[in-house]
């Protein structure tokens, strides 16, 4: 590309720039994104807060255990330690017999030492390869029924971890196993090796992850790419267009406006995270919530301990690239639409090109992920390659450690190379097409630049 | 300086928009493309300025191939071009800048020329005590309004080169008058102009040369008035106290039209006039008007279009 053409990009750029900053639509939409970053943590630690508040509330104060197992060594009090909504209830190892109790609990009902009216009796027996759990409580104690469901459940869970603890192993034995059990499928081919993309996968749960990502990008890209077209088209629908040309060339117009929708969007996506990070503070230091760390416990509990364990430098720096060049394949297919139109009201019909190919992107994606392809029979390298569909999912299974760093590397080049060839096209028809009043087809453009390039081997 | 337009063909597939387009500005002054219509003075401009690629031909300046990139060109488009919703300060600045003029002095010429198009309360609205200042957009501006802030933008950076298009439509007579005399300056700058106009009076009062072009062909060009004398004097204005119908008969002149201020004769020269002048005033009839004069631009952008239009 020769520099003369892009010549003048800089001042394009800062005008657009600001212009688009100071546009309402920018305005408005980033205020409701930061609003929304602001609150979304102090509403969560608000809400948490009451939860606990409900949970603090818990009727039971005191579970009598009646432990008829071998596994006597167990303390329930260190339930406590994990979970705050026991904090004021107490577990009371009990040698007398669990009727005998009962009876007592039943006769003291009105006077006696055990306070019927918020505790309860637990009755753990070992019988035929099954450990059952007897609760028993006073029907005339406030004691609610869900307490009594919550904390069977609470024990239950607790129980299972710990009973391996207490069976009398050696600790070394105990370690063995406790260690965490990892699955991984793997395929092979004919001649019996393993193939590479073994691991490749995607759970249900992060299948939410996936779309999740891949619809932010998607949303990111037609937002802020989308809005070259119309940029371009307010100028030529402006007659404005005209005024231009004669001071710069249309390739520096658009790469100025690309660059611009970019710049605007980061400037969002950097005020969302300002915004975020102000709302974290606030709901520690005024709810006293750590943030972090309940986001942490959430996404491991949701999408489990592995979700982005494989997040390496390379594979951050390859994920941005691939999506910086996505935005920058469809900012150019919108600057392109955009030339296409020459008044406002034929935008959408001008701009299908657009809507098509950032669409049948996200389709591709999608029918992959739903049909949970990756990973079977080469199909899922459409969904990587093709350079409408790689900027929405390399960079989400790149950061997820789900594909291997040469695909995105090789996605990365092929993003390149139709970057190059895009930009090539447009040079050739945009002085062309810019002027052009009335509807341009695909198939005009694509002749128009093959007759440019005629033209240029003949001057040569 | 010089400007040539050698040969100037634009296609648009098989379709001939402009052929052959011709002509030279060796001085400063104002060279104006005429024609109806749809006859390619439009395209002539784009093509000069170098915003659309032309077929054959070619456009120099000085001798050498004109490039609106590296030398100090104006242009006003027919069709008004401003971004309606910003600011007009905003892109006024941002026009300067694409010229290449630093802020400071694109500032200073901002508030010679606002002031000089009388456009400082919209360029610099006033800023009202405890009030933010009320930034003004070009939606908010009349056509006319929005038409000086475009010839502000033209003349920003003291082009060497002007391009004109259609500069006086939409305007009132007072704005007209503005337009005018900002144009009359140029030229005593020793600035190059090229303008294109429906307002044939307008033209005469400003344009040396001329071409009119009709369908993308050239079909009168060189100077205006060579081209009248060419014609000679034929046009005979009269106007008198009484009635002089007898005396036309007998002289058998061709009326052209026969208004209120009198009659207007199409007549074979200067003779045909002094016999005519002779006549009536041995019959003592009192002479109001008597004006012989060559065809106006007018007349003869009519007869040249209309004839090869077939309309004549």
């Amino acid at each position: 590309m020769e520099k003369s053409k892009i010549l003048g990009w800089d001042s394009v750029y800062k005008f657009t720039f600001i212009q688009m900053l100071k546009s309402k639509s920018f305005k408005i939409s980033t205020i409701i994104l930061c609003l929304l970053s602001l609150v979304v943590f102090p509403i969560i630690s608000m809400v948490d807060s009451e939860n606990k508040e409900n949970i603090k509330k818990t009727s039971i104060k005191k579970v009598y255990v009646f432990d008829e197992t071998t596994l006597n060594q167990i303390d329930y009090n260190d339930i406590t330690k994990d979970m705050k909504k026991y904090k004021n209830t107490e577990f009371v190892r009990e040698e007398q017999s669990f009727d005998d109790m009962k009876n007592e609990l039943i006769k003291q009902n009105n006077d006696g030492a055990i306070d019927s009216n918020n505790s309860i009796l637990l009755n753990i027996k070992y019988n035929e390869n099954t450990f059952e759990f007897d609760y028993s409580y006073s029907e005339n104690s406030s004691i609610k029924k869900s307490d009594v469901e919550s904390i069977s459940e609470d024990i239950e869970q607790f129980f299972q971890n710990e009973k391996v603890n207490n069976v009398g192993l050696e600790k070394e034995q105990s370690d063995i196993l406790n260690v965490e059990i990892t699955t991984e499928i793997k395929f092979t081919n004919d001649s019996g090796d393993f193939s590479e993309n073994s691991g490749s996968f995607i759970t249900d749960s992060e299948k939410s992850v996936v779309f999740y990502i891949v619809t932010i990008l998607f949303m990111f890209i037609a937002f802020f790419g989308g809005s070259v077209a119309g940029l371009i088209i307010i100028e030529k629908s402006n007659k404005v267009i005209e005024y231009l040309m004669t001071s710069i060339k249309p390739l520096a117009i658009i790469v100025g406006k690309i660059l611009a929708a970019f710049t605007s969007m980061i400037v969002q996506v950097f005020s969302i995270i300002i915004s975020l990070i102000i709302s974290i503070i606030i709901s520690v230091t005024v709810f006293d919530y750590e943030a972090v760390d309940e986001l942490n416990k959430f996404i491991k509990s949701k999408f489990g301990d592995e979700i982005f364990s494989n997040l390496s430098f390379a594979n951050i720096i390859v994920s941005i690239i691939i999506f910086i060049l996505g935005f920058l394949i469809f900012s150019s297919i919108a600057g392109l639409a955009g030339a296409t139109v020459s008044r406002i009201e034929d935008s959408a019909e001008g701009t299908k090109i657009l809507t098509f190919s950032m669409l049948i992107g996200f389709y591709i994606d999608y029918g992959l992920i739903v049909g949970n392809k990756f990973g079977s029979g080469g199909i899922e390298y459409i969904g990587y390659f093709l350079p409408i569909s790689s900027p929405f999912v390399v960079p989400t299974f790149l950061l997820m450690g789900k594909i291997p760093l040469w695909i995105g590397i090789v996605a990365l080049i092929i993003l390149l190379i139709s970057l190059y060839l895009l930009f090539k096209i447009i040079a050739d028809v945009y002085e062309s097409i810019i002027y052009y009043k009335g509807t341009i087809k695909i198939k005009d453009i694509i002749n128009l630049s093959k007759v440019k390039r005629k033209e240029r081997r003949n001057s040569i | 300086m010089s400007l040539e337009i050698k040969n100037l063909v634009k296609k648009y597939d098989e379709k001939i928009v402009l052929n052959n387009l011709n002509f030279k500005m060796d001085n400063p002054g104002v060279y104006a493309i005429l024609g109806t219509n749809g006859a390619g003075k439009t395209t002539a401009i784009r093509i000069i300025l170098g915003m659309l690629s032309h077929d054959e031909g070619e456009v120099l300046w000085n001798g050498k191939h004109l490039d609106v990139f590296k030398m100090n060109v104006g242009y006003l488009a027919e069709e008004r071009g401003l971004y309606l919703k910003y600011s007009l300060i905003d892109q006024i600045l941002y026009f300067a800048k694409l010229k290449r003029l630093p802020k400071d002095k694109a500032m200073e010429k901002i508030k010679y020329w606002a002031e000089r198009l009388e456009l400082n309360e919209y360029i610099f609205p006033e800023k009202i005590k405890g009030k933010r200042s009320k930034t003004i957009v070009a939606d908010q501006l009349s056509k006319g309004n929005q038409q000086k802030v475009q010839f502000l933008i033209a003349l920003i950076s003291d082009p060497e080169f002007l391009v004109l298009d259609e500069p006086f439509s939409g305007l009132d007579p007072v704005n007209s008058d503005l337009f005018k005399s900002i144009v009359k300056d140029e030229i005593e700058k020793g600035k190059y102009l090229i303008m294109s106009s429906h307002q044939m009076p307008t033209i005469e009062e400003f344009c040396a040369d001329i071409t009119i072009l009709n369908r993308g062909e050239t079909v009168l060009t060189g100077n205006l008035n060579e081209i009248k004398k060419g014609y000679g004097r034929v046009n005979l204005f009269v106007k008198c106290q009484e009635d002089i119908t007898k005396y036309i008969k007998e002289f058998n002149l061709k009326i052209l039209s026969q208004t209120p201020d009198g009659y207007q004769f199409k007549i074979s020269g200067d003779e045909e006039a002094k016999k005519f002048l002779n006549r009536i005033t041995n019959e003592n009839i009192l002479i109001i008007k008597f004006e012989l004069r060559e065809p106006s631009l007018h007349e003869i952008f009519v007869e040249k279009v209309g004839s090869e239009n077939g309309k004549i």
